[in-house]
């Protein structure tokens, strides 16, 4: 008979009886609800605590006698294991970690840090027990599987001498986290693991709050810290200031200043070598101070127009070659013409002093037609009265990579029709009720640094008849779109529903259009490409389709990496070169400056954190136990419970009248309670 | 329901009138109308901050001096009068908050609330209510948690009229019961709040301090602000019974005999520590804890968490 048999079940249900006839006994005393009795202390009035002790005990023995009943006349039998058994034990397999931050990439002494880990490492794999399993798993800024768990010795050595340091920093904060859950597809149920970490375990790396080190920990875990503390200079910061390129009304003054920090050294004499566009044009012999910081200046020959990229390095061999160089992109702030297509006035004229307000690269100039398809940007004000002739250079433009800004007007509402999109626009009527702005799209390029849009009111748009198609950035309160782009050919088309007027919505004459604009169209000229990163930080492009090329002329982004704005990161330092339809402009990646500084962790740190993470809640052993499974016996014993059962149910029925009968006292009242 | 107080005591503006007793606000039945019944009473008489920022609204003229962003010079000024000023705005905030309610059964046992207030699950939903409304007038995204052993209701923060209509909608709603699982409240925010908020968490706290910092500390450490809304009956401040009686506890159904000796002496001290124990716990995790009683003004109760906010900004 199995357990799930309907007439044991329902022989169960019996167990229900005594449960409610003790709660109507419960029910008879006067109860109140309260919130919680989280702090409360029961009454120490002894009668009470008698009766209802006799009572459990009565309840007790009715549920066990009804218990047994139920058991005995399903027959059980005892499955025993054979004599053969003993204590199933596994083996705990070795996940290794190996630190390839760039602090690890640290020289001295004659030998390299990362050097001194994939040792370690190795020992760990020889002095794995006969059977036993092992990973390699490599963390800095991501964290990778470099060999899955594998017994083949040939194979994890292999993966250890393949891993190599790279130039992204290393975040120990929710570090064991990620390791658990990397972990955890390689182990399967009921397996142990145990984590080797090796690292330099920096102090720059720590997070503020202890509890970060620890969080997401599953297995326990065993730090490997490689040799200590190196001196190290990096330069920490190049920066341009003054005009490079001379005007009548300002003369060139530019000045480069280069900052050198030493980080635990003593006071050294260092060299400072300054190049432009690849050329060294000077250089300094600056002291700095022991475990201090130095500043230097350069004067600069006027220059020439165009992107320019500087480089500023330390003539010294110290712990760490990456960090001693630090790149610099100054970005052309050539002139541009903004071509502006209307024939009012008043669109024109808010236009213009939008742009000329926000210090922008564009020069407006107004237009009847499109004849120069060279201009990065065209904006149409009120496109209703547009020449099909311009409408379809226009679309050509648009098609071969250019961008478009469309803005609603009266003679776009009296046409009925979005131009270039060619859809029809819904019958509208001028409406007293204002209405409100929402961001739809927060993330995007042009909302940037516009937290609300409050005061902004808007009392007229033009809107499709059709469903919207495009990608709605801003809308109304009422889910009317206000700012939607479209991808068109190779280029982006920008709609703006509402007209530059005061009439139509208050955004012009307000300061917030101003930024609005310079965004918007910094937006659509790709203007907003970033000059510089950190390796390994994400950043986004806010550009359709992008391509990033390194020194040596070879792509870095896969094909899923290059559209739709992406955001990337970039795994070594250098200049690169980011390429859109439309503009290429180079981008200085330099290390993070926390990887400079390459003392330790104070040890009192670090030994909390391995006693904090030696037994982890889920492990109970830490320790290497057989190399394999003890296979359990097949051998099995069936014995018979049937008459033992019954045997106890007599007992149990023999004794129930006597525990009734006898035990529970008569229930004084409840006035007399405690009192 | 049968109102005795004029509506005319509750119209935003009146200084004299700004202390509004709870059983009067649940006396309205629309909550859009009590959260404004409390934010424009509260805000009336506050003095206005002194921080100038770029945002909408409008501070005064200022002539343009070099080192002025260019962006902020008013052109149509410039235009009519070809001289340069700029215009300075009241700095305003934009965070994203995110209220948590406790629903279990013990904000709302059969036997509460006590004369003159309203129940615990009632002054959270107004509390709730009035933060919302002032999350929205200050254009902040503002998100709802409703809890007990489960999830029982879950919205992001959004800064959408008809999102913030619809909380007040989902908060008239609300009802408690059931028990409270403060990990599985508390993880599910956790997972889903990718951007730094402020979460204000509006309960009982009949729980462990212990427990309670083992859950809040992963938000705490995410860089959320935490606010600890600590809600009270004045009947469980201070029970009075007459003769020893059986309390049954509302969430778990357990049932304990006590003494009034003991719930006059020994019980006060107990809740006191525990009340001073989750005040350490939160102030050691930089977040501040605020303890109300259900007959309290909402108006004192909301001038609290402005201060906070102050100092949270």
């Amino acid at each position: 008979m199995f357990l799930v048999s309907a007439t044991f079940l329902a022989g169960l249900i019996l167990l229900g009886v005594p449960w409610w006839l003790h709660r109507l006994s419960a029910h008879a005393s006067e109860q109140r609800t309260f919130s919680s009795l989280f702090l409360m202390r029961p009454s120490e009035a002894p009668v009470h605590i008698r009766r209802k002790l006799q009572h459990l005990w009565l309840l007790a023995l009715r549920l066990l006698l009804l218990s047994v009943a139920c058991f005995a006349f399903a027959q059980p039998i005892l499955e025993l294991a054979g004599s053969a058994d003993i204590e199933a034990t596994s083996v705990p397999d070795r996940v290794i970690v190996l630190d390839t931050s760039l602090s690890m990439n640290r020289s001295g002494s004659g030998e390299r840090a990362f050097s001194e880990a994939q040792q370690i490492a190795r020992e760990l794999v020889r002095t794995l027990p006969p059977g036993g399993r092992a990973a390699v798993v490599t963390v800095d800024n991501r964290i990778e599987l470099n060999a899955p768990l594998t017994d083949d010795r040939a194979r994890l050595n292999a993966a250890i001498s393949a891993s190599q340091p790279g130039a992204a920093r290393l975040i120990l904060d929710g570090l064991l986290g990620r390791i658990a859950n990397l972990t955890g597809t390689l182990a399967s149920p009921g397996e142990e693991l145990e984590v080797h970490l090796i690292s330099d375990f920096q102090a720059t790396a720590m997070p503020d709050q202890f509890n970060a080190l620890i969080e997401g920990s599953i297995w326990p875990v065993t730090l490997h810290a490689v040799s200590g503390d190196r001196p190290n200079w990096a330069v920490t910061h190049l920066a341009l200031r003054g005009n490079t390129i001379p005007s009548k009304d300002a003369p060139a003054d530019a000045i480069v200043e280069v900052t050198v920090r030493g980080y635990a050294t003593q006071a050294q004499a260092v060299d400072v070598i300054l190049e432009q566009n690849g050329t060294p044009i000077g250089q300094r012999n600056v002291r700095v101070p022991a475990d201090g910081t130095t500043t230097t200046q350069f004067e600069l020959p006027p220059a020439g127009r165009g992107h320019i990229t500087w480089l500023a390095h330390l003539g010294i061999n110290d712990a760490l070659d990456d960090d001693n160089t630090r790149r610099l992109v100054q970005a052309d702030r050539e002139q541009t013409e903004l071509v502006v297509i209307t024939t009012k006035e008043r669109p024109y004229a808010y236009l213009r002093a939008a742009v000329q307000a926000a210090a922008t690269s564009f020069v407006p100039v107004m237009k009847t037609t499109l004849d120069d398809l060279t201009v990065p940007v065209v904006v149409v004000a009120d496109p209703g009265v547009l020449a099909s002739g311009t409408e379809r250079e226009l679309v050509r433009f648009l098609e071969t990579g250019g961008a478009v800004l469309l803005i609603a007007g009266p003679a776009t509402r009296a046409a009925g029709r979005l131009p270039i999109l060619d859809v029809a626009l819904a019958p509208s009527r001028f409406d007293q009720t204002s209405r409100g702005i929402v961001a739809v799209d927060r993330s995007h390029p042009v909302l940037s640094g516009f937290a609300a849009w409050r005061d902004l009111s808007v009392f007229q748009v033009v809107k499709r008849a059709e469903p919207e198609t495009g990608d709605v950035i801003l809308a109304l309160d009422d889910d009317t779109p206000l700012l939607v782009e479209y991808p068109v050919g190779a280029g982006r088309l920008m709609v703006l529903t509402t007209a530059l007027d005061p009439e139509w919505s208050s955004l012009v004459v307000r300061p917030a259009f101003v930024a609005f604009m310079a965004n918007l169209l910094g937006y659509l000229a790709e203007d907003l490409l970033p000059s510089e990163a950190l390796v390994g930080q994400a950043f986004a492009i806010p550009a359709q389709s992008v391509q990033l090329i390194d020194a040596a002329g070879t792509r870095v982004l896969g094909l899923a990496d290059t559209v739709g704005r992406p955001t990337v990161s970039v795994a070594t330092p250098g200049v690169y070169q980011l390429r859109t339809p439309s503009r290429t402009r180079p981008l200085a990646v330099n290390t993070d400056l926390r990887e400079s500084d390459l003392r330790r962790a104070p040890d009192e740190l670090l030994a909390r954190w391995q006693a904090a993470t030696t037994q982890p809640s889920r492990q109970t052993s830490t320790t290497f136990t057989s190399s394999t499974p003890t296979s359990t016996s097949d051998t099995t014993h069936h014995q018979p419970l049937a008459a033992w059962l019954l045997a106890l149910l007599a007992l149990l029925v023999f004794a129930e009248p006597l525990l009734a009968n006898n035990g529970p006292t008569t229930r004084l009242p409840r006035e007399a309670v405690g009192t | 329901m049968t109102t005795t107080t004029p509506v005319h005591t509750l119209a935003p503006g009146r200084v004299h009138q700004r202390l509004i007793e709870p059983t009067v606000l649940a006396q309205l039945a629309n909550l859009e109308l009590v959260a404004r019944s409390v934010v424009e009473g509260t805000l009336v008489g506050l003095h206005r901050s002194p921080t100038f920022g770029f945002s909408q609204e409008f501070a005064e003229y200022r002539a343009y001096m070099p080192g002025d962003d260019l962006r902020y010079i008013d052109w149509n000024v410039y235009a009519r009068t070809d001289k340069t000023y700029i215009k300075r705005f009241f700095g305003d905030t934009n965070c994203q908050l995110m209220v948590l309610i406790d629903t279990s059964a013990s904000m709302d046992p059969p036997e509460f609330p006590s004369p003159g207030a309203v129940s615990k699950i009632d002054y959270a939903r107004f509390f709730s209510a009035a933060l919302v409304y002032l999350a929205a007038r200050q254009h902040d995204a503002v998100g709802l948690l409703a809890f007990n052993e489960g999830i029982g209701l879950y919205r992001p923060p959004a800064t959408k009229a008809a999102t913030v209509r619809t909380l007040y909608h989902e908060l008239d709603r609300l009802r408690s019961t059931g028990g409270t699982d403060w990990q599985k409240a508390l993880e599910h925010v956790q997972g889903r709040l990718r951007k730094k908020s402020l979460l204000v968490v509006i309960s009982d706290f009949y729980t462990e301090p212990d427990d309670l910092a083992q859950v809040l500390l992963g938000l705490a450490a995410r860089g959320h602000d935490l606010l600890l809304v600590h809600v009270l009956d004045p009947g469980e401040r201070q029970v009075r019974l007459k003769t020893a009686a059986t309390l049954r506890d509302a969430e778990t159904g357990e049932v304990m005999e006590v003494s009034p000796d003991e719930l006059a002496t020994d019980y006060p001290d107990r809740l006191r520590n525990h009340v001073e124990a989750l005040k350490k716990l939160t102030i050691g995790m930089g977040g501040h804890y605020l303890q109300v009683d259900t007959d309290q003004p909402l108006d004192r109760t909301l001038s609290g968490y402005l201060r906070f906010r102050a100092r949270h900004p």
